[in-house]
């Protein structure tokens, strides 16, 4: 087995599918696309709010498996919760990359990422789509 | 076991195993890490000015770096070459330096499929000055449509600036067609020759362009250093880009004269050990059996392909519908793997230890023309074998499995 194969198991695997499911979102509140100026990715994320509740989450991913798995991630974890559950998921995201501390509650499907902990160059394909819906989200303050 | 080998210490010790992203930056060789180190023990002293023995020696070793540069690109004079920190500043400078003679609504030619370092600068001149750019269209293969530059250009155009080879594909442009139809119109041509360079000496008379820029770190030479060469015509006329110390013949708050060609666009200390370097590149690739490197690079590139065709899911952006040994190419080649991100195949490649590079490859433009976002590159150096082709080989069905 190769240094790299680790990160690419049957959990990442499954989650870079279920990101074909993520939809787009016609009457989107925000709508932000986050680019990886290194490698060129670029995730798209659309977000339906309901109040300050996050109805649904959509969008395009052009990126690798790891983008594609953390979108789904998202797009598995946030609709119907509170958009400030997002700032908690890519808290534990980042910290999970870090320093390998377990991802809890909304967010344990990130602990499909331990493996990547040991990839530090590819830390930033994680936290990718996390961006995109914090900056999304940021677009919104103060408008509802 | 091929003899070149030995000459690259990362190759020959295997930490560059198979090291098949060339185009992005050769190794370098040892006659000229010898040559740089030797320079730094021996005879290290800034140029330009000195009047002591070392000084003038650093000079004299600076000035024979810049003939071999001349000489590897066929310029007639050695001061037709200018210095500069790779292949974008190059153009750069030829934006800011022959753009300044451009007016608001004349046009500057570039191809579809050029580097991001081969159409930024010319945006931002657009910007800068009004001009319009206008790009000439590759086809569904990746070549530049030559037969559509007719059409393209008007009694406003002021400059064709297309690449010698592409980054991504391999394929050669017909540089000395576009040269001599720009010509008979009066249009100066600015070559890319970045990915060429590596592939052995141009001859710039030959191709008949006005201009021709290469990088040092994609032939075999140390990082930071490339140059330009400009037909002495053009280059008398031209103003400078930067200014400071080394490119003038007079200061005084009343004005200030400039050196001529190629002081006048060295600002400041030049990366003297750097371009000795370059020079010491030159001379080495000056002396080696082209005509045989090309057909074993060949070779090489037709057994990549061989690989990469026995499966169904990959398919190779090739210029020359796979005729790796029909048409001139570089031995550079794309591929896309259904159902698999170009950044994961390099991953679990770069594990196998096959070093490719996954990306849009700065030619996002070419990448849109393609209809992908991003391609998986192996290229090519003269120091690659068969032995890499079989880890190749290897690498590329374990990732097909990995990445299923
Ligand atoms: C075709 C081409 N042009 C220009 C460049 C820019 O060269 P540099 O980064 O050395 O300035 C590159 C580098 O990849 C290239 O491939």
């Amino acid at each position: 087995m190769s240094a790299a194969d680790d990160i690419y198991d049957a959990a990442i695997k499954d989650l870079a599918a279920r990101a074909r499911n993520m939809g787009r979102i016609e009457d989107a509140d925000c709508s932000h696309d986050a680019d990886n100026f290194l490698c060129g990715d670029r995730v798209t994320v659309e977000v339906a709010l309901n109040g300050d509740a996050i109805e649904n989450i959509g969008g395009k991913v052009r990126g690798c498996m790891l983008v594609q798995a953390a979108a789904a991630v998202i797009h598995g974890a946030a609709p119907g919760k509170d958009r400030a559950v997002l700032a908690e998921g890519i808290t534990q995201a980042r910290a999970l990359l870090a320093d390998g501390t377990p991802a809890t509650g909304d967010w344990e499907g990130l602990n499909a990422f331990t493996p990547v902990q040991g990839h530090k160059h590819r830390h930033d394909c994680v936290l990718l789509p996390f961006e995109a819906v914090e900056a999304c989200l940021a677009d919104t303050d103060g408008t509802d | 076991m091929n003899s070149f080998r030995n000459l690259f210490p990362a190759i020959a010790s295997g930490r560059a195993r198979t090291y098949l992203d060339n185009a992005a930056m050769t190794q370098i060789a040892k006659p000229v890490t010898d040559r740089m180190a030797e320079f730094e023990a021996d005879g290290r002293s800034n140029v330009k000015r000195g009047i002591y023995p070392l000084a003038t020696r650093a000079n004299e070793s600076f000035e024979a770096a810049r003939a071999s540069v001349a000489a590897f690109m066929g310029a007639k004079d050695k001061d037709e070459v200018i210095f500069t920190s790779g292949a974008t500043a190059a153009i750069n400078l030829v934006a800011h330096a022959y753009g300044a003679g451009l007016k608001s609504g004349d046009e500057i030619m570039v191809g579809e499929g050029e580097h991001h370092a081969n159409i930024v600068p010319w945006q931002m001149l657009c910007e800068r000055k009004g001009l319009e750019l206008v790009v000439l269209p590759v086809d569904g293969d990746g070549h530049l449509q030559i037969e559509k530059m007719v059409d393209l250009i008007s009694d406003r155009t002021r400059l064709i600036a297309v690449t010698h080879g592409s980054n991504v594909t391999g394929a050669v442009t017909d540089v000395r067609i576009i040269s001599n139809m720009a010509r008979k119109r009066g249009i100066p041509v600015l070559i890319d020759g970045a990915q060429r360079a590596g592939h052995g000496p141009v001859d710039v008379a030959s191709i008949g362009c006005d201009f021709y820029v290469l990088s040092g770190h994609k032939m075999f030479g140390p990082t930071g250093i490339g140059a330009l060469w400009a037909r002495p015509e053009i280059l008398q006329d031209l103003p400078p880009f930067l200014g400071g110390g080394e490119m003038i013949t007079r200061v005084s708050f009343d004005g200030t004269d400039y050196a001529p060609p190629p002081h006048r666009f060295e600002a400041g200390t030049p990366p003297v050990t750097q371009a000795i370097g370059l020079g010491a590149a030159a001379d080495w690739m000056m002396g080696l059996d082209w005509a045989e490197i090309t057909t074993a690079e060949r070779e090489l590139t037709q057994s990549l392909l061989d690989v990469l065709n026995q499966h169904k899911r990959i398919t190779v952006w090739d210029p020359m519908g796979v005729a790796a040994g029909k048409v001139p190419r570089l031995p550079i080649l794309s591929f896309t793997v259904e159902g698999a991100h170009p950044h994961d195949i390099c991953e679990v490649m770069g594990g196998e230890g096959v070093a490719l590079r996954g990306g849009h490859h700065c030619a996002q433009p070419l990448m849109s023309a393609f209809g992908v976002d991003a391609t998986t590159r192996a290229s090519l150096a003269l120091y690659n074998d068969e032995t890499d082709i079989e880890a190749f080989d290897k690498a590329i069905t374990r990732m097909l499995k990995v990445l299923s």
